[in-house]
C-alpha cells in the first residue's frame, strides 16, 4: 500500500470519527429534550468499578411491561422489540398496555424482551464519587426514581437518579 | 565485552584483518552511543512519565467537578488530534511515530465510547462498544505499517467475540466442557491459515496473525493436555468439534498440496489430540487412554520438530524436542508416582533415544537438519 493511500485512510478515519461521534453525541443531546418523566426503580447495587462509581438498578416498568405481554412473555422470541403505552399514576410513569400497530399514545416505552423480562436499556447510573457512600446506605422506596426524557421512538434517556428523595446525579 | 571476545576470536582465526577488527569496534561504539546520552534520556523519560501520571491523577481526583461538555471536548480533541498527528508524521516519513499515534487512537476510541456512556448514562452491552472500537481500529491498522496495530484489531475482535458469546445464554451449551477450547482451536487455526493470504494483501498483518494463532493453539494444546491427563472436561458438543475439525481439514489439504508431509502428520496428530480431549469427558483414570494421549502428543511434537528441522529452524526443532522430553518425564511421574522408578525409566528411555540417534547417524551420516533458509 502506498504512503498516499495510507494517508487517505487516516484522513477518512478522521472524518469518520468526527461524523460518528459528533452524530452520536448530537442524537443523545436531542433525546434529552422534551418532558421529564419519573420512572420508579427497584433493587439497586452500588459498585465501585474502574469506570467510575455507578449504581445498578432495575426500572419497575420492566417487570410491569413483561406482565403485559401475551402469555407474560413466555414463548415469545428473544430480543424482539415491544412498545407500550404509558400513564402517569401518582406522579410516576407506568406501562399500562402493549401498544397496538397504528395506535396513538404518548409517551411510549420501547424495549426488548430479554430472558423473560423487558429491557428498556437503562440499568446503570453513574454517580458523583463523593456522593456514592450516601447512596450505598439508602434503600429503594417510593421516593426512589429515575428522572428521564423519552423520545418519540420510546427510548429512555436518563437524566438523574433520585434515591430516597435525594438527587445523586452529577452536578449540572 | 561479548563483541570484543568474538572479534578477538575472529582475528585469531584469520577471518578478519586488524584494520577490519578496529573498524568493527569503532562502528559498534558509535552505534551504541555514549553512556551520558543514555542517562540523560533515562532521566528525561522518568520525568516525563511522572508529569503525565501527575496530570492524570489530578484530572481523576477532580473528575466529577469537570463539566461534561469539557470532558467531551477534551476527549474529542485527543481523538481527532491523534489522527491529525499520525497524518502529519506519516507525511514527514516518520512512520513509527505515526503508528504510535494510530495505536493511541485505538485506545482513545474506547475511552471516548466509555465517556459518552458515562455522561449520557448509557447501559448497552459491552461487546457493542468493543465491536465499534474494532471497526474503527481496522482502517487504522491498514493505514499503519506495523503489526502492532493489527494486534489491536485482533485483541479487540476476540474480546468482542468473547463478550458477545457470553451475553447469549442460548449458546452456552455449545461451550460446555471442551467447547470453548475447540472454538479457540478453530480460531487459532483460521488465523494461521489466513496469515499467508491476508499477509499478501497487507504484510504487517502476517506476523500478527501468526502470533495470535500460535498463542491460541499453544493455549488449546495445554488445555487438551490437561484434558488427557486429568480427564476433568465434560464432553464437547458436536458443532464445536465439526468447526475445529473443518479448520484442521483445511490445514491438512493445504499442507498436502504443498507436499509438506511432516506437517500433515503433525496437524493430524494435533487435531486428534485436541478433538480427542474434547470427547473424553469425565471418566475414571485409564492407562490405555493416557498412553493414547501421550502417543498423539509426542507424534505431533515429533512431526513438528522434523518439519522445523527440514525448514532449517534449529530453534523450533529444539523447542519441540524439549517439549517431548518434558512430556516423557511428566509421563513417568504420572504413571509411577515414584522418583526411583521415574529415574530408571528415564535411563532406559535415554538409552533408546541415544541408540536411535546413533543408528541414524551411522545410516544417514547426518542429522536431518538443513541449513537455515533451506527448503524441505
Amino acid at each position: 500500500m502506498t504512503g498516499e493511500r495510507r494517508r487517505t485512510i487516516m484522513a477518512g478515519l478522521l472524518v469518520a470519527d468526527l461524523v460518528f461521534f459528533g452524530g452520536w453525541i448530537g442524537a443523545l443531546q436531542l433525546g434529552r429534550r422534551g418532558d421529564q418523566q419519573k420512572l420508579p426503580v427497584e433493587g439497586y447495587d452500588p459498585r465501585d468499578l474502574l469506570s467510575g462509581h455507578y449504581v445498578r438498578f432495575r426500572l419497575s416498568a420492566e417487570r410491569e411491561a413483561a406482565a403485559l405481554l401475551p402469555g407474560r412473555g413466555s414463548g415469545l422470541p428473544q430480543q424482539a422489540s415491544w412498545s407500550f403505552c404509558t400513564e402517569t399514576i401518582a406522579g410516576r410513569l407506568h406501562p399500562v398496555r402493549v401498544r397496538q400497530p397504528g395506535e396513538q399514545c404518548s409517551p411510549i416505552l420501547t424495549g426488548a424482551l430479554v430472558n423473560g423480562t423487558v429491557s428498556f436499556g437503562v440499568e446503570r447510573f453513574y454517580v458523583d464519587e463523593r456522593r456514592a457512600p450516601s447512596v450505598a446506605s439508602v434503600l429503594a422506596g417510593p421516593e426512589t426514581y429515575l428522572v428521564a426524557t423519552i423520545d418519540d421512538e420510546g427510548a429512555v434517556h436518563a437524566l438523574d437518579l433520585v434515591v430516597g428523595g435525594k438527587s445523586v446525579g452529577a452536578r449540572k | 565485552m561479548k563483541l570484543d571476545k568474538k572479534v578477538a576470536a575472529w582475528l585469531e582465526a584469520g577471518l578478519l584483518a586488524p584494520e577490519q577488527a578496529q573498524a568493527i569496534r569503532s562502528f559498534e561504539e558509535k552505534r551504541s552511543g555514549n553512556a551520558g546520552a543514555w542517562i540523560v534520556a533515562a532521566l528525561g523519560a522518568v520525568g516525563g512519565l511522572a508529569l503525565v501520571t501527575g496530570v492524570i491523577s489530578l484530572v481523576a481526583s477532580n473528575w466529577d467537578a469537570i463539566p461534561p461538555w469539557l470532558k467531551l471536548a477534551v476527549a474529542f480533541s485527543l481523538l481527532a488530534g491523534s489522527l491529525a498527528f499520525a497524518l502529519a508524521f506519516s507525511r514527514a516519513g516518520r512512520t513509527l511515530v505515526s503508528d504510535l499515534f494510530l495505536f493511541a487512537h485505538a485506545g482513545l476510541v474506547l475511552a471516548m465510547i466509555g465517556l459518552v456512556g458515562q455522561i449520557y448514562q448509557l447501559s448497552g452491552a459491552s461487546w457493542r462498544a468493543l465491536a465499534l472500537a474494532t471497526a474503527l481500529a481496522l482502517p487504522a491498522s491498514l493505514a499503519g505499517e506495523r503489526s502492532l496495530l493489527v494486534d489491536v484489531v485482533i485483541a479487540f475482535a476476540l474480546a468482542t467475540l468473547g463478550l458477545f458469546l457470553n451475553s447469549r445464554s442460548a449458546w452456552h451449551p455449545y461451550f460446555y466442557g471442551f467447547g470453548l477450547v475447540l472454538l479457540g482451536a478453530a480460531i487459532g487455526g483460521a488465523l494461521l491459515l489466513g496469515a499467508e493470504w491476508i499477509g499478501r494483501l497487507h504484510p504487517p498483518a502476517k506476523p500478527s496473525l501468526r502470533r495470535w494463532g500460535t498463542a491460541l493453539l499453544v493455549a488449546v494444546t495445554s488445555s487438551a493436555l490437561s484434558g488427557w491427563v486429568f480427564f476433568w472436561f465434560g464432553t464437547a458438543r458436536a458443532p464445536m468439534a465439526w468447526l475445529a475439525g473443518a479448520v484442521a481439514a483445511a490445514w491438512v489439504v493445504r499442507l498436502a498440496l504443498m507436499r509438506r508431509w511432516a506437517l500433515v502428520v503433525a496437524v493430524l496428530a494435533l487435531s486428534a489430540f485436541v478433538l480427542g480431549a474434547g470427547f473424553l469427558g469425565q471418566r475414571e483414570e485409564s492407562v490405555p487412554m493416557r498412553f493414547l494421549g501421550f502417543a498423539l502428543f509426542c507424534t505431533a511434537g515429533g512431526a513438528f520438530a522434523i518439519a522445523s528441522a527440514q525448514a532449517g529452524s534449529r530453534r523450533l526443532t529444539n523447542i519441540f524436542t524439549f517439549v517431548i522430553a518434558a512430556r516423557i518425564v511428566a509421563l513417568y511421574l504420572e504413571m509411577t508416582r515414584s522418583l526411583s522408578l521415574t529415574g530408571g525409566g528415564l535411563l532406559l528411555t535415554g538409552a533408546v533415544f541415544c541408540g536411535v540417534a546413533w543408528a541414524w547417524w551411522k545410516l544417514r551420516g547426518a542429522l536431518p537438519v538443513q541449513p537455515a533458509g533451506g527448503k524441505p
